[in-house]
């Protein structure tokens, strides 16, 4: 087996709101290794992006906490550190490409300063080398002629050329673990495609790890190599793709699938789920699903269901596998 | 294959994007567009103009004026505009133009500072402050309230007031009066920019340098600051003009300046009791003071129509 990078156990964040406590993520668990893209499916609110904060650390604190879990960094815990072991390890060791390429990037720098700026604070470059460096960051991201945008502002680039500049930038001091914030949503569809295959093509090359958050399952299936998704703060179903794409174990996976159109004409109407999603505040009991389910059994409505594995490297949580019955 | 047309089509549009070269082309540009955006607004432009002439006139003032503002002539006392004096004379036969001009030039130095010194202390506040939060903000922000409930005009009396007490003279009871405008101006700024980056925190941008590795400090004044600096732009012109006339009004309470200097204020004062034979010699000071403050709250209110976002179109 190869070596893990990133291993969550039992990560839960949770936000003090002066309307009430609000978990928005519920015992994560998971790991990813060395080179690998691991794959965070779900729906709006469902905790991906919480997720990803907290391994970065960037729950504010108040009113976010983590009351229980670790984040294993190659093997020491994030959680633990020190501000300034966070600092040296953010951008050097784990880096963020985040949604909107727009606000992400200051607006009254170029884009030259904004990415040799992480390099002279982070690598100790020279002015000079960190110029360089920015030009050769451009191009291998694929920014035509890198020496003649470099002193561009933001508002200068397209939808497309922003997320480069920003997979740029998160690249810029060789970090071994990449976590990409729903990249490709804001941009429209050729250039989604475009950039996806950049940034799996970048971690393909530079031998990177990447958490790759999403809601876009044709996403997943095309730029990841395992898959959880979370479905109201829990991870629910965590499995190889492929695994998850033949065999999908838990009802909202299922759901989830059958409300992708199809090329091959299969069925005549999507499937959409019923329901939407739960309050957050005032969650329902035992399973968060049981709502929406077809499948829901009183058991459901007692008891959160634990992830179990269903086949080797597959795992579910749902009550319906505890008789036996996909 | 949709990929790779994709890509085609992104490089394309970069290609026909502006070429854009040095940092000195850059430069002009920036200068350039500055000129182009200010003549948006005729109040700026307006502004501008006079603001020109008024800082060249308080440059050039030892090389326009030919009799020293402090030296007495009585043999010419209380004349009217005439050749050799080109705005007449005052009561101890000072050229009333070369006294303006220098008057001028010190009230409008003294304005710089205070502005100046209240911009370099209120804003590091204000932008820590909003930025930080929670209680440092708390606290911080009611000692600013506590300033402002202290009325200005009072604080500047007693600053005056104390320093002729303890018999600060000269330059340093200039610096005094300095101390004192800019530390009266500060919580405003420090207020102004606290909230303008309380809206800015919030931004993607400032959780993406923290996600590569900068810390506090450096996110607070390096990346916030310049994206907040155009409110405190307005707000510090305008002040300008405010200034001006706290010092104008200061000395002609007889509290700011001692007599000889040249001072619009007290200039104005002094005439008053010529008010019936010679009325020209207390206009005058009364309206390079109205021409001064105009020119600040002209440019003022112009910058904030052009820096407003709102009110951009294009």
């Amino acid at each position: 087996m190869a070596e893990t990078v990133l291993e969550l156990d039992d990560l839960t964040v949770r936000f003090h709101l002066r309307r009430g406590d609000l978990t928005a993520v519920d015992g994560a668990s998971f790991s990813i290794e060395r080179g690998q893209t691991f794959g965070l499916v779900g729906e709006s609110g469902s905790g991906k992006s919480v997720t990803a904060k907290a391994i970065m650390r960037l729950i504010p604190a108040p009113p976010g906490e983590i009351p229980r879990g670790r984040v294993l960094f190659e093997g020491s815990n994030i959680l633990d550190k020190s501000d300034a072991e966070m600092r040296a390890l953010r951008g050097r060791r784990i880096a963020m490409v985040f949604q909107e390429p727009m606000s992400a990037l200051n607006p009254v720098f170029t884009v030259c300063d904004q990415i040799s700026d992480a390099l002279r604070t982070n690598l100790g470059l020279s002015k000079k080398e960190a110029r360089e460096r920015v030009v050769e960051l451009l191009s291998l991201v694929g920014i035509p002629s890198p020496q003649k945008r470099l002193d561009s502002y933001v508002h200068e680039f397209s939808g497309g050329m922003r997320q480069r500049v920003m997979l740029a930038m998160a690249l810029s001091c060789n970090p071994n673990f990449l976590i990409a914030d729903e990249p490709t949503t804001a941009l429209d569809v050729t250039i989604q495609a475009t950039i996806l295959e950049l940034i799996t093509g970048m971690i393909e090359r530079l031998g990177m790890s990447l958490l790759f958050i999403t809601h876009n399952l044709g996403v997943v299936a095309h730029a990841c190599d395992r898959v959880g998704v979370m479905y109201a703060s829990h991870i629910v179903e965590l499995g190889d793709k492929r695994e998850i794409f033949a065999r999908p174990q838990h009802p909202y996976t299922v759901g989830l699938l059958n409300s992708i159109p199809r090329l091959d004409g299969q069925a005549k109407y999507l499937t959409p789920i019923a329901g939407s999603v739960c309050n957050m505040m005032d969650p329902p009991t035992g399973c968060k699903f049981h709502p929406r389910c077809s499948h829901a059994m009183d058991v459901c409505r007692r008891e959160i269901p634990r992830l179990k594995e269903i086949a080797p490297g597959h795992l579910a949580a749902c009550h319906l596998h505890d008789r036996g019955t996909a | 294959m949709t990929e790779i047309q994709a890509d085609k089509l992104a490089e394309l549009q970069a290609v026909r994007a502006p070429a854009i070269g040095g940092r000195l082309a850059r430069w002009r540009m920036a200068l350039g567009n500055a000129w182009h955006e200010l003549r948006k607004s005729r109040t700026a432009s307006i502004g501008a103009v006079m603001l020109v002439l008024l800082f060249g006139a308080c440059i050039a003032t030892p090389w326009i004026t030919t009799y020293d503002p402090i030296k007495q002539n009585y043999r010419e006392r209380l004349q009217p505009p005439s050749e050799k004096h080109l705005l007449g004379t005052d009561r101890m036969g000072r050229d009333i133009y070369t006294r303006l001009l220098y008057g001028g030039r010190r009230l409008v130095a003294i304005a710089l500072l205070a502005v100046t010194f209240g911009l370099s202390v209120g804003i590091p506040y204000g932008v820590l402050s909003g930025y930080f939060g929670g209680k440092v903000d708390t606290v911080a922000m009611r000692f600013i309230d506590g300033l402002l409930a202290f009325p200005g005009l009072l604080f500047y009396l007693l600053v005056v007031t104390l320093a002729r007490e303890w018999k600060i003279e000269g330059i340093a009871n200039d610096a005094v009066l300095v101390f004192a405008l800019g530390f009266a101006f500060m919580p405003e700024v420090a207020r102004l920019s606290r909230g303008t980056v309380l809206a800015e925190k919030q931004k993607e941008y400032v959780e993406a340098s923290r996600a590569v590795g900068d810390g506090s400090l450096s996110i607070a004044l390096r990346q916030i600051l310049p994206n907040i600096i155009s409110p405190l732009i307005v707000n510090a012109t305008v002040r300008l003009g405010y200034v001006i006339l706290i010092v104008a009004a200061l000395s002609f309470l007889g509290l700011g300046t001692p007599p000889p200097t040249p001072d619009w204020g007290s200039d104005l004062a002094a005439a008053r009791d010529y008010m019936e034979t010679a009325p020209l010699i207390a206009a005058f000071p009364g309206l390079a003071i109205c021409y001064t403050v105009l020119a600040f709250n002209l440019f003022g209110d112009g910058l904030r129509d052009i820096l407003d976002p709102r009110l951009a179109e294009r």
